[in-house]
């Protein structure tokens, strides 16, 4: 049995060795389809959707399963010792890459719902106090929003209505209009909260997000940044950006493992951050007894987790150094999105969402090609069909509908291709012809909330669905057997709210 | 490019083949031979599943297998694919546990999230009671803390459970404080009491369905923090006439950490406006709000690996392999209880509950310190227990109860009665050298940081820097990567920072 006089911290390079020799003993390949065998797609799968959930390089999953397997070791070790200096090194590591003073500016989360949902829950909401949206923010959070108006009397939600296309000084103009009369009606002494997407989900677009903010901090609005998908996106310099909070999803554009995000707060923020949740054991009540450190204290464990998919930014961003580094890897995606953008336009015969390319960064926009009457009113079928039938041809890119018509929001990666584009664009002209014929055919009543023709329904809210049988018009209910088919859902959230 | 794929369900049977051995091999004897079945590093000696659990190499790769999974379509794996294999774990979770209903039963990543989601549910108001006990888990001790702090006018009510014990001195003692509580609360106000099925530490079976039918016969809410339950006993939930019960699959069910359930009868959906965060599908209460709107939302609300939850599935079908659940409980119990026994014997102390009366596969024997060195409270000798016992490549829990220190040992499959003399002999020097060095390091009795040798109090939990001078500096947080840490969870039990 050895005996040892002191319990060493292991440096994350010390325990896997592989990934570092993956690294030293080959060059990376071009960007595009030879990137194709460094991660794990279903032979011929289509990916054009990096925004929803990344993508993990075959390298970055086999390191994970290293972590996980040095986690049953001696698990005793892992959770008391073992797991802490490796996350404070990837907290460091994350300062210096976004730009934060230091590394007690960040902390580790689940993903950018629950960061941001941290956030906002740790506000002290009072009679008075108002919390600005946008018609645009994130499901998870819009509704955040919403419950906490739901349980807090008098807590008002000021919505700010953000409608593509247009063009950042006409956002800009409109949001400093709107911060202007809220601040002007709001009751002395309450406090206005603003919730900015640094990029908006649906469309994908790329937010003025930084004089957003600028024109909060002047009127003296709280400026808390959904920025889920900022990080590996475009650089960040977060300590200039006077955000007072900024949440990214490091597994959307930064190659670490799902689920994997980051919460900053600058230093004065952090004084309202009184508990992780769930609350840490290490939680003290605030007064003089409570260090000002508490909070970052408490984000370290607060609950038994798999720590993985916060270590894996390690080797993330090993694998972003390798295959060419940050400016690289923007360029190549900001380029094929604006050419694939143009190209699908093309092929579809429609138009893409931003010509000059001020929203744009690795996502694009583009209209579907369905005729005018056909989208002049929303139906969630559609959604549901639209998903499945790009599934159904072993490609996928994310559908949604904004302002009386249906749109696809592509994701350029170091995969894509323009050839990708073009194959996406002759699917969508095959798939929207047969779904008009298939809603024709299935003579559905033109004011009926539930929709169905062939497997696809409409259901008002997210969960299993049940086929229905006889494809008629029997009112969706849920259902929790197994032998269900459920139908896509994420696609409903875009600019719907039920 | 495309060629047609099926947007079928996908059976988890049908993903993971890394269960076909099963089919092909039997179970080895409950004991050492099962040792290769886990991973744990040569020679470890893991007398402590109750923390943190283990996972067999079996459910390990099939894990795998269901992360690689996950990358083929990972827009069919979160738009249809995890669907209804999630719903498929939470009815087998269902038949195991008794719930009525596959709707009672959500996942959640472990126990201090579900009972944390309940108790931020509820509506507080000012003349609110929150009952725990001096026992309750750290973080679910901590969250109804902070309830307490942010919800003025918000009472706790703190109920002292001091082992050794008997049931019956518990229900007593239990019936009483209820009792006091409900006459002093305000009319119309409500109490919620959070109840442990099986105390952390010491770890203690509890009479929790007695003592959930004193609070119900009053009108209060039961909680159960169940963590150490499922795979540990029978649970027969739709009968327990709790409001709430949270248990950990990774504990004592093993599957991969950290999936647990939450288990919610219809009534108690009731209070349950949203999750944490709050699900996309969050619908306002009122008229519109569907009954079923909080499972719903608790199928997805933001990005996470399945994973874990998916792994009970798997779990399922090892634990039926090995003997099914019966055996393993019998041969654990006997185990602690055997166990227990000798461990006392090899270290000349005693076991706290020789009777059994709230073992099951956990033991609790006292550590062979003296007397007056055990008066009070020390958090570095809790820290240097946990460290040596690493150093030696073993691990069981220690803990401060009651003016003693303790060993809380966990019986589990793998293991046989000589690894609990062999734990006894190493706590046996292990004590002496603590008790030798804290002598020699002349700590002044009123110090709160006390350090002596590598060790060192640290108030908060996190890093902590290594007093290069071995003196007496106050502790202070740091988080350079350049520390040398010291254990940390065994500085929760029975004291509050």
């Amino acid at each position: 049995m050895s005996s040892q006089k002191f319990i060493e911290p292991v440096a994350l390079d010390q325990l896997l060795k592989k990934p570092h020799q993956f690294f030293q003993n080959r060059a990376a390949p071009k960007f595009g389809h030879e990137f194709l065998p460094y991660y794990s797609f279903n032979k011929g799968f289509l990916n054009l959707n990096n925004g929803s959930f990344g993508a993990l390089p075959i390298v970055i999953t086999e390191a994970c399963n290293e972590l996980t397997a040095w986690q049953e070791d001696n698990t005793d070790y892992y959770y008391r010792i073992g797991f802490i200096p490796p996350l404070i090194g990837v907290r460091e590591q994350i300062a210096r890459f976004v730009g934060a003073t230091d590394v007690d500016e960040i902390v580790m989360a689940a993903n950018t719902s629950t960061g941001m949902g941290l956030v906002l829950r740790n506000f002290l909401w009072q009679s008075g106090d108002i919390i600005i949206r946008f018609n645009t923010t994130y499901g998870t959070v819009y509704k955040t929003i919403q419950y906490i108006h739901d349980t807090n009397p008098d807590v008002e939600i000021s919505q700010y209505e953000l409608l593509f296309p247009t063009t950042r000084e006409a956002i800009l103009e409109g949001w400093q209009r709107h911060i202007h009369n809220v601040k002007r009606n709001a009751p002395k002494g309450s406090k206005i909260v603003a919730v900015v997407d640094s990029i908006v989900a649906n469309p994908g677009a790329s937010m003025p997000w930084k004089e957003m903010v600028r024109i909060c901090k002047d009127a003296g609005v709280w400026a808390v940044v959904d920025g889920a998908h900022s990080v590996g996106q475009e650089p960040l310099d977060l300590a200039a950006s006077g955000a007072d909070f900024f949440v990214s999803s490091a597994h959307k554009w930064l190659n670490a493992k799902r689920g994997c995000a980051f919460i900053w707060f600058s230093k004065r923020s952090r004084e309202i951050m009184l508990t992780t949740i769930p609350t840490s054991a290490s939680y003290v009540s605030p007064g003089p007894d409570r260090p000002e450190t508490n909070i970052i204290s408490q984000f370290q464990y607060n609950g038994t987790i798999d720590y993985t998919p916060y270590l894996s930014v390690h080797y993330a961003l090993q694998w972003r150094e390798w295959i060419g580094g940050e400016s690289a890897i923007h360029k190549y995606c900001n380029n094929l999105a604006r050419e694939g953008g143009r190209r699908l336009a093309k092929i579809m015969d429609t138009q893409v969402m931003d010509p000059d390319g001020e929203f744009t960064l690795a996502m694009v926009n583009v209209v579907l090609p369905f005729p005018k009457d056909f989208s002049s009113s929303y139906d969630a079928a559609v959604a549901s069909a639209l998903t499945n039938k790009l599934l159904a041809q072993n490609m996928f890119a994310v559908t949604f509908y904004h302002r009386e018509l249906w749109w696809t929001r592509v994701s350029a990666q170091i995969w894509n291709e323009l050839s990708d584009f073009e194959i996406l664009g002759n699917a969508f002209v095959s798939i929207c012809g047969q779904i008009v014929i298939e809603h024709q055919n299935a003579n559905i009543p033109p004011d009926s909330k539930a929709k169905s023709f062939h497997s696809y329904l409409d259901h008002p809210f997210r969960g299993a669905v049940a086929c229905d049988p006889n494809d008629g018009l029997d009112c969706p209910r849920p259902v929790t057997a197994t032998t269900v088919v459920p139908v896509g859902y994420h696609t409903h959230l875009a600019s719907i709210r039920p | 490019m495309s060629n047609t794929q099926s947007i079928a369900p996908v059976p988890i049977d049908q993903i993971v083949k890394a269960t076909n051995i099963l089919q092909k091999s039997s179970a080895p004897k409950f004991g050492h031979e099962l040792l290769p079945y886990f991973s744990f590093k040569q020679g470890f000696l893991n007398l402590n599943n109750g923390s943190y659990g283990a996972l067999p190499k079996v459910v390990t790769e099939a894990c795998n297998e269901l992360m690689a999974w996950q990358e083929e379509n990972t827009d069919f794996y979160y738009r249809i694919g995890f669907i209804p294999p999630l719903i498929g774990v939470r009815e087998q979770l269902a038949q195991l546990v008794g719930a009525s209903d596959v709707d009672e039963l959500v996942m959640v990543p472990n126990a201090s999230t579900g009972l944390g989601v309940v108790l931020r549910n509820f509506l507080w108001q000012c003349g609110d009671t929150i009952i725990r006990c001096n026992t309750t888990y750290a973080t679910v001790y901590k969250t109804i803390q902070y309830i307490h702090d942010v919800t003025p006018g918000l009472e706790i009510s703190e109920f002292q459970l001091l082992f050794p014990t008997t049931r019956q001195a518990i229900l007593d003692g239990w019936q009483k404080h209820i009792t006091s509580v409900k006459a002093n609360a305000p009319q119309g106000q409500k109490i919620v009491a959070v109840i442990d099925s099986v105390v952390a530490n010491p770890a203690a079976a509890m009479p929790w369905k007695e003592m959930v039918k004193i609070c119900k016969d009053v009108g209060i809410w039961t909680i159960i923090d169940g963590a150490h339950s499922v795979g540990q006993e029978d649970l027969h939930l739709a009968d327990c006439g709790a409001d709430f019960f949270v248990s950990n699959c990774h504990k004592w069910l093993n599957t991969k950490r950290g999936a647990a359930f939450l288990w919610m009868p219809k009534e108690s959906q009731k209070i349950m406006l949203t999750t944490i965060p709050t699900s996309a599908s969050y619908v306002t209460p009122g008229p519109d709000r569907p009954e079923t709107n909080i499972v719903s939302q608790f199928q997805y609300n933001g990005t996470i690996d399945y994973t874990t939850y998916l792994s009970v599935h798997v779990a399922l079908q090892w634990r039926e392999w090995v003997g099914g659940e019966a055996a393993i409980h019998q041969y654990c119990n006997n185990l602690a209880k055997q166990g227990g026994a000798l461990l006392a014997q090899t270290m000349n102390t005693k076991v706290m509950d020789p009777n059994g009366e709230f073992t099951m596969a956990m033991v609790n024997v006292t550590l062979p310190f003296p007397s007056d060195f055990q008066a009070q409270y020390d958090a570095s000798v809790g820290t240097a227990l946990s460290n040596k016992l690493l150093a030696r490549n073993m691990y069981a829990v220690t803990y401060y109860h009651n003016s003693l220190w303790w060993t809380r040992v966990s019986a589990q499959i793998w293991n046989e009665l000589s690894d609990f003399s062999i734990l006894g002999n190493a706590l046996v020097t292990i004590c002496s050298e603590i008790v030798s060095e804290h002598k020699n390091a002349n700590v002044p009795q009123n110090c709160k940081a006390v350090s002596f040798s590598s060790y060192l109090e640290q108030p908060l939990q996190g890093a902590v820097a290594l007093d290069s001078n071995n003196g007496i500096g106050a502790p202070r947080p740091v988080t350079s990567t350049k520390v040398t840490l010291v254990g940390y969870h065994t500085q929760l039990a029975s004291i509050r920072p």
